[in-house]
């Protein structure tokens, strides 16, 4: 398993993990924003676990947490609590999909552009698609444990400025 | 002796503090920049998105792609442009209200319809599709009407086989040319002009349906019936006192307002 760990927590992996976790839940988030913002409350409504009068501002604060975790995890501004939220927003995603196909609802859109683009994909390839990204921020959360700095990201570049200790 | 250890003590001791206090500084401050920057990154992205959101065009900016379903005078001085998908309920409650008004301002309104098919809708596209084809054979507000009407027989059905079905049965009953319809409704064109409808109704901004539009001036407060008709009174008052004086702002900017609309009226009728 040794090499494994080895590729896992490669500088590369690490930077292509990021860019591409961070880059899906930027580009979502922005094409969240430039949609109609009521196709996106419907899909959320879709989903059946949040009452109607909430939805209009859980839509907006989405959006922005989205481009918000996305940015700090491309970048690697506090990368590890980046991860962290990333990972809590991929498990709340699964919740949703997995009990909507639970209960049999009918998600048209999975709303994850909120109607932007249109993939077409089914509720078990978007479980599936968030489950990887669940899976690709593992290595991340390896590589920051006990205050280590993740290379190739903003922290590291401060880590690095600070004077050193004496 | 005893003083000079204490003091000796306390000196390392404040040294230490100093130590602690410059290294929690430094931190706090790096902090900040941290934060400050993702919080300044996002401001930007989110301004970015927001100012191209802002930028896009206004109604009576953009001209039509393709002729859209018209009814009314080609040069009226009012037109009603409406964004709206046949399987929201909210537009087929719209459905009675736009046809009083059209009859209630006979001869002086132009209304126009686009699709804006949602993607919560199961049907919509598909029934968007039937109606394009019932334009080409000059049936549209005939299908219209009856896809409006019977919103909930359709929409209900569970497989979009079914909802073909029922479309088609629309066809027949209008007596459309079913060869043509057929070959309409599966062929690209309509598709096309449902999603080129769908892209102008996006870059106008509508983000809902109904959306409407009276000479360029968006209406989307309810209740429609009223608002809809106060936005009409207002483009016929605006359009009389231009005529009256043409003058002072107010005046000319309803003026190129009805002219710009005039001109895209040009270009739906071409």
């Amino acid at each position: 398993m040794r090499w494994f760990n080895k590729i896992a927590t490669h500088q590369l992996t690490l930077l292509v993990i990021r860019i591409i976790v961070g880059g899906v839940f930027l580009l979502y988030g922005v094409a969240k924003a430039l949609a109609p913002l009521d196709q996106f409350n419907q899909s959320i409504l879709d989903y059946q676990l949040l009452p109607e009068f909430i939805v209009p501002t859980f839509a907006v604060v989405m959006v922005i947490v989205e481009i918000a975790v996305g940015l700090s995890l491309i970048l690697g501004i506090y990368t590890r609590y980046a991860a962290l939220a990333t990972g809590a927003l991929l498990i709340v995603f699964l919740i949703a999909i997995g009990q909507a196909m639970l209960r049999g609802l009918a998600l048209p859109d999975c709303g994850c552009s909120g109607g932007f683009i249109k993939l077409g994909e089914t509720p078990v390839e978007v479980f599936v698609r968030d489950a990887i990204m669940l899976v690709m921020l593992v290595p991340i959360l390896l590589k920051t444990r006990a205050g280590q700095v993740a290379p190739w990201t903003v922290d590291k570049w401060f880590e690095l400025r600070r004077p050193p200790k004496v | 002796m005893s003083d000079e250890q204490l003091t000796k003590k306390e000196r390392q001791e404040l040294n230490r503090q100093e130590k602690n206090n410059r290294k929690a500084n430094e931190e706090r401050a790096e902090s900040f920049k941290k934060i400050g920057m993702a919080i300044g990154l996002v401001v930007i992205v989110v301004g970015i998105v927001w100012a191209v959101k802002a930028s896009r065009p206004s109604a009576d900016e953009v001209i039509d792609v393709h002729p859209d379903p018209i009814e009314g005078p080609a040069d009226a001085a009012i037109v009603i442009k409406e964004y709206s998908d046949f399987e929201c309920p909210a537009c087929q409650a719209l459905h009675p209200v736009l046809q009083d008004i059209r009859k209630e301002y006979n001869g002086q309104v132009r209304f126009q319809y686009n699709d804006f098919p949602l993607s919560q809708h199961k049907y919509s596209t598909t029934a968007a599709v039937g109606a394009e084809c019932a334009f080409q054979q000059d049936k549209f507000f005939d299908y219209h009407d009856l896809l409006f009407d019977n919103q909930e027989t359709w929409a209900a059905v569970k497989t979009k086989d079914e909802a073909t079905e029922i479309f088609r049965g629309y066809a027949e009953e209008l007596s459309l040319d079913m060869t043509a319809f057929d070959s309409c409704t599966t062929g690209p064109d309509a598709a096309d002009r449902v999603n080129e409808d769908y892209a102008e109704g996006i870059s106008l901004g509508v983000n809902s349906t109904p959306t409407v539009f009276v000479n360029g001036e968006r209406v989307t407060e309810v209740p429609f019936s009223k608002t809809i008709r106060e936005a009409i009174e207002r483009a016929i008052g605006a359009g009389a006192q231009s005529t009256v004086s043409g003058e002072g702002e107010d005046d000319t900017s309803a003026n190129s307002n009805t002219s710009d609309v005039n001109d895209n009226a040009d270009a739906v009728v071409q």
